[in-house]
């Protein structure tokens, strides 16, 4: 290959570079520059991520070739700050204001402020959105990132509040420096000496036999190192809750991008040469993309074996059913017989994908020894080994896995994805093997949000009292069962609603399609079932000439009343955040105007329990570290919320706490982060570890100070006498003679795995798991206005109301909110992955499969409402997941006060609220 | 290996270079402008080796410039950005930088250029109904020398044109006409980084605020190429508007358009969607001027 000779001026140096013709600047950055920090989210100029200034100019740099840029002047993310000491503005104040979750935008977005500021100092706050509107955010709403441009604009410094407390005050994250810096090191960012790259091969069909693999012409290319199919692996099944699922298809293909081979070779070219190369002889079957029509009797089978497949629960399983759950109460048809009114609806909702702006990436490498150790993009690194062992039949002490910086997870980085590849691959070749998916890959072979339909039908008197309910969902989970039963037993619970119904009938169904394997999304069945049953509860209120306040407020369940499996609500109270959701947007007061309408919708949820386990340790100096086995996913909890829980319990400054995380080899045990259980389960653990710490040191203290240990306090690290405060001694000073006299080091690690909530297991059949506890309620309330010529809806104004118990830091819990928001607003109006009659993904990029920009998402109002939970950490509860849930039903309902039609499909696009507006009037 | 199988990049100093090295690669030769639509596509389609032929230093592309009296020249060349942002453009041609300034995203508009938009041909391109509306001329340059092709007769069809072997798009003439009001419309379903459903520009110039002299309507996305929707047209030219006359233009229109039903949209909806774009612009030139008229 020719190459071209260019010269590049980056940062201030000067680079000679031999490049060939078709590098983008993007990959010259990143390659032979290792400047990391630019990053790379879709390669074709839709995320903005790869933003860098190019001769004063923000640009994609994904879009740019190299050879163009010769003799120009790049600015990246890294030349941002002035000096190491220093931070340029911009950096100081995406920290301050919180607009750093999971860092992988932050440095398109800084590129683009940076340019557009210097060109105008001082935009208006809408210019401001329109010059980031090229760079996407998943995780934020974009609302701080707009607050931290605008502060630098005009120049208003930040006070985040301090108090004398750790807890309730807005400690920034420690890791936000490094995002800002791009020098974080996410998936792709991690290279070994002597890598090489790895990719995997798919089924070009969705259904189909696969007869033969001839991978003889691969092998022979030049520069391939290996070879991999089903036939040289050992292969075992493996689930979340069936164990139904190989690393590569041997028999058969399930869905248009069930992995076939996989290949080793030294560029990223070759590989993709050699994938061309490998021929599969495929039988295609018949196909099915309907969950209901592949529920039917003649429907072809997906799963031949399916009651053979290895299963954690009880249900019952046939055909492409894999999964029956049942909730039942009371008596329904006396129920239905005793109301005044029954009602009928249908709903459906469409896949959403988790879509943060990195994507999966893997790393493996082979030891001496043979031990094999993966860097991954993993929510999970101890379940990631364990399901490598599993599906590989590697024993688990011969896997280590670490997680790297995770650009945003949402649920999307719990299960194997491009991990098993890597290992297979490395051990192969003995070189260390990267695997980084490519965007359409992402859309093609991940683990998206369930596509639903909903039957919903429910009965009540004439003042509003709902006496039953009788609900069929299905849940269209695709060629593998992924997280489809414990979905469904999610949505099972859902729809018994946040209301009182003594009489209940919910019947859940999930089922095998030829499709994607679907997974759990940012709180897994929360949109849809919202979606279906908060509409639907409106329409029971319209019909009754009720105010769906009102209506909602009459049947809403207090404490101590059960929910439908029958967990006993403790330290709720449900009136209280809709009545905070309902003040904060002024229900009552807004006058009704001509395709202007008010919504609101319910969503409870349950904080995220599973087994974990944390160190908490005294250095020499009497600061802390906390040894976890959790990762952050972009949240930031564990950069937050846990340290200023430790702190507080011990008596120190946040600051002084240091981590260490997420490996397998370095850290004890925990389940993996989703669930909304970072601040509440890691949390708590870490609490408790901490008040042994605590315990220790006082111990120790009350014996030189010859006190009673119940005489101390401590704080800022210093433990003193309650009675006479000049009294004390440091951390550091005990802590220092424990490790060098007496005594030995003072650490404490504790394990716990919290008690599922009981339930009525009268009540329930066939559900994945029971309940857990740290119940929570969500209620939001919007202003939307229709433009009925082309069926665009405007949200005016956005209220989100959540009882998350305690805030710990309540700048972090406004950003889950507004983040959670916008991305219900794109399940809601926007986000829709598409699937072809053959089973192809039809938009597998960001151009079509769209995510909302900074000029599309409304500026969320987070009203934050705390009713402790005895349960969490300072009573704190699990806020993540159902942040996402109300949108689609509050826009809905809004939208049928707006106009008077009911929406019953997501994403509520122009074109179909269009539709049913002309509808409407033909008739 | 041969020549021809191994890709280079060449940045040519003269249009004539360039159309050279189209004729000496006739098949692996690409011009890459702004690289927005170009770049994308060859890191898709790998096997290929290509020959990038970059017109980034061909001075006679770029620039926009007054042309006589009410002439001005587009260098093909000039960045979307360029063009939102040029005052010469903003004052006679505003819905030219509208169009411009609805681009994708900032940075795809510091990138993308209208040449490329053109050359790239999508039916949906922001800135051919503008040139359209506006009866702009490509200036293209090819072995034979230049010539001046109007706007309508250069698309062929979804990405085709008619730009024979070794021709280049130098840019575009457009004509400036006096008391004349024009705007664009884009629908979509983001406010950013959207590909348009459906767009449309008018530019009509009327009398005493009310009586159509003259009047272009172009449509985007709507048809196998961008169009003019001549018959609309002709329904108000020479008439004196009126809410009737504009809804039976907008029928009109809908009618002269031969969308497709894809991802983005239905054909149904997106020809229901001309009918109201082509109604509220011209609604809207019609009240602006006569607002205008009863001030002035
Ligand atoms: C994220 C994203 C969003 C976008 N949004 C929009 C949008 O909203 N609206 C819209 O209209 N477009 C949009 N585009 C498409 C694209 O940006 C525009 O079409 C742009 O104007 C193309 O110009 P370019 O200079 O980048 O073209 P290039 O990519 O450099 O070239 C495009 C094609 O034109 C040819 N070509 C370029 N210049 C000439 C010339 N002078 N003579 C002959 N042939 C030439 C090239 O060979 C190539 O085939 C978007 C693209 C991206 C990546
Ligand atoms: S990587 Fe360049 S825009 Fe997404
Ligand atoms: S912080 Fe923006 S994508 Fe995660």
């Amino acid at each position: 290959m020719e190459t071209c000779t260019i010269s590049l001026k980056v940062n201030g140096r000067t680079y000679k570079l031999q490049v060939p013709p078709g590098e983008t600047l993007l990959r010259t950055l990143r390659d032979r520059l290792g400047l990391t920090g630019t990053k790379e989210g879709c390669g074709s100029g839709e995320c903005g991520a790869c933003m860098v200034i190019l001769d004063g100019k923000a640009i994609n740099s994904c879009l740019v070739l190299a050879p163009d840029c010769d003799g120009a002047e790049i600015l990246t993310v890294e030349g941002l700050a002035p000096d190491e000491e220093e931070l340029h503005p911009l950096q100081e104040s995406f920290i301050n204001h919180g607009a750093v979750q999971c860092g992988f935008c932050t440095p398109g977005m800084l590129m683009s402020a940076k340019s557009f500021l210097d060109k105008n100092p001082r935009p208006s706050r809408e210019e401001i959105k329109t010059a980031l509107s090229g760079n996407l955010c998943r995780c934020s709403g974009y609302k701080k990132i707009v607050d931290a441009v605008e502060a630098v604009s005009t120049n208003s410094s930040f006070h985040l509040s301090q108090g004398e407390s750790n807890i309730g005050h807005s400690f920034v994250r420690r890791d936000a420096i490094e995002h800002v810096r791009g020098i974080s090191k996410f998936g792709a960012d991690i290279s070994r000496p002597g890598m090489v790259f790895g990719k995997i091969l798919r089924s070009d069909y969705a259904h189909a036999r696969i007869k033969h693999i001839d991978t003889s012409a691969a092998q022979n290319l030049e520069g391939v190192l290996a070879v991999v199919t089903g036939q040289d692996v050992q292969q075992g099944y493996f689930g979340v809750d069936i164990k139904d699922r190989l690393v590569f298809a041997t028999d058969k293909v399930r869905y248009r991008g069930d992995a076939v081979a996989a290949v080793a070779a030294v560029t990223e070219e070759i590989v993709k040469k050699a994938l061309r190369l490998i021929k599969v002889d495929y039988e295609p079957l018949p196909a099915v993309f309907d969950a209901v029509e592949a529920s039917e009797p003649r429907a072809p089978i997906i799963h031949e074996n399916l009651q053979d497949y290895e299963i954690s629960f009880d249900t019952q399983r046939k055909g492409n059913v894999c999964t029956i759950a049942n909730v039942k109460l009371g008596d329904l048809d006396k129920g239905f017989a005793d109301s005044d009114v029954v009602l009928e609806d249908t709903f459906s909702t469409q896949i959403q994908h988790q879509a943060s702006i990195e994507g999966h990436a893997a790393l493996a490498e082979v030891d001496a020894r043979g031990r094999i150790k993966v860097w991954s993009t993993t929510q999970k690194p101890f379940a990631m080994r364990r399901y490598l062992s599993q599906s590989l039949r590697i024993p688990i002490s011969s896997i280590r896995v670490e997680a790297t910086k995770i650009g945003g997870g949402f649920g999307g980085k719990l299960e194997l994805i491009a991990e098993p590849y890597a290992v297979v691959l490395a051990r192969k070749c003995r070189r260390p093997v990267k695997i980084v998916y490519t965007r359409d890959e992402e859309f093609l072979a991940t683990t998206p949000r369930h596509k639903t339909l909903f039957w919903v039908k429910s009965g009540i008197k004439k003042d509003g009292t709902l006496l039953a309910r009788h609900v069929k969902l299905v849940y269209d989970t695709g060629a593998y069962s992924g997280n489809g039963p414990t979905t469904v037993t999610l949505s099972c619970q859902l729809a018994a609603g946040v209301y009182r119904i003594p009489n209940l009938f919910i019947e859940g169904y999930c089922v095998y399609t030829n499709k994607m394997n679907c997974g759990s999304m940012r709180g897994p069945s929360g949109p849809q079932t919202t979606f279906a049953i908060e509409s639907h509860t409106d329409n029971l209120a319209r019909k009754i000439g009720m105010d769906p306040l009102d209506f909602r407020l009459k049947n809403l369940l207090e404490k101590g009343e059960k929910t439908g499996v029958g967990q006993t609500l403790v330290d709720v109270d449900y009136k209280k955040v809709v009545n905070a959701a309902a003040d904060a947007i002024g229900w009552r007061n807004i006058k009704k105007q001509e395709n202007v309408g008010k919504g609101m919708a319910c969503i409870f949820w349950l904080s995220g329990g599973w087994a974990t386990s944390a160190t908490v340790k005294v250095n020499e100096d009497g600061t802390v570290s906390l040894v976890t086995g959790a990762v952050d996913m972009g949240t930031g909890y564990l950069y937050t919320s846990v340290p200023q829980i430790v702190a507080e319990e011990l008596g120190l400054n946040a600051e002084d706490i240091n981590l260490v995380q997420g490996d397998t080899d370095r850290t004890t045990y925990d389940h993996g982060i989703g669930g909304s259980r970072g601040t509440f389960t890691i949390g708590r653990v870490a609490q408790m570890a901490a008040s042994k710490v605590r315990e220790e040191l006082c111990k120790e203290a009350a014996e030189r100070l010859g006190v009673f240990p119940g005489d101390l306090a401590t704080r800022d690290g210093w433990i003193f006498l309650k009675a006479d405060p000049e009294k004390m001694v440091s951390f550091a000073e005990i802590s220092y003679d424990r490790h060098i006299k007496k005594g030995g080091p003072i650490f404490a690690s504790i394990q716990f795995l919290p008690e599922m909530d009981e339930i009525d297991p009268k009540r329930v059949k066939g559900l994945s798991f029971t309940a857990f506890k740290g119940n929570t309620l969500g209620c939001h309330a919007a202003i939307v206005k229709v433009n009925p010529d082309t069926g665009h809806v405007e949200i005016k104004r956005y209220v989100a109301a959540h009882d998350i118990g305690r805030a710990i830091n309540p700048m972090a819990a406004e950003g889950q909110i507004e983040g959670g928001v916008s991305m219900g607003i794109g399940f809601a109006l926007s986000e829709n992955l598409l699937i072809g009659d053959k089973g192809e993904v039809l938009n597998p990029n960001f151009s079509d499969y769209k995510l909302l920009t900074s000029l599309d998402v409304p500026e969320t109002e987070p009203v934050i409402v705390e009713v402790p939970a005895a349960y969490g950490p300072f009573g704190a509860k699990g806020l993540g997941e159902p942040t996402m849930a109300p949108p689609a039903a509050v826009i809905g309902n809004a939208i049928f006060d707006a106009t008077g039609i009911r929406m019953r499909h997501t994403p509520m696009t122009p074109e179909s609220v269009f539709g049913q507006i002309s509808k409407r009037l033909r008739k | 290996m041969s020549s021809s199988s191994k890709s280079a990049y060449f940045q040519p100093r003269t249009l004539k270079e360039a159309s050279d090295l189209l004729i000496a690669h006739p098949r692996s030769a690409k011009l890459v402008a702004g690289g927005t639509d170009l770049v994308p596509a060859l890191s898709r389609d790998h096997a290929r080796r290509v020959k990038v032929i970059s017109l980034k230093k061909l001075e006679e592309l770029k620039g926009i410039r007054q042309h006589g009296k009410n002439e001005v020249f587009i260098g093909a060349m000039t960045t979307h950005s360029e063009l939102a942002e040029s005052p010469l453009i903003n004052k006679y041609f505003p819905a030219l930088s509208k169009a411009s300034s609805l681009v994708g995203s900032p940075s795809i508009r510091n990138l993308g250029t209208i040449g490329g938009n053109i050359a790239n041909a999508s039916p949906s391109a922001d800135t051919a109904p503008p040139l359209l509306a506006y009866g702009a001329k490509a200036i293209i340059r090819g072995q034979a020398g230049e010539k001046q092709v109007r706007i309508e007769h250069f698309f062929t069809g979804p990405s085709a044109h008619i730009l024979a072997k070794g021709e280049i798009l130098r840019g575009f003439v457009l004509t400036y006409q006096e008391e004349s009001f024009s705007d664009y419309e884009k629908l979509g379903i983001r406010k950013a980084m959207e590909i348009a459903i459906a767009s449309a520009c008018v530019s009509i110039g009327l009398r005493d605020g009310i009586y159509c002299q003259h009047i272009r309507i172009a449509l985007g996305a709507v048809a196998p190429t961008p169009i003019r929707a001549v018959k609309a047209e002709k329904i108000v030219e020479g008439k004196t508007i009126t809410p009737d006359l504009i809804r039976k233009a907008a029928r009109v229109a809908m009618q002269e358009t031969r969308p497709i039903s894809d991802i983005r949209a239905s054909a149904d909806y997106r020809k229901k969607m001309v009918a109201s774009l082509v109604e509220r612009l011209v609604l809207h030139a019609s009240s602006t001027r006569a607002e205008s008229s009863l001030k002035g």
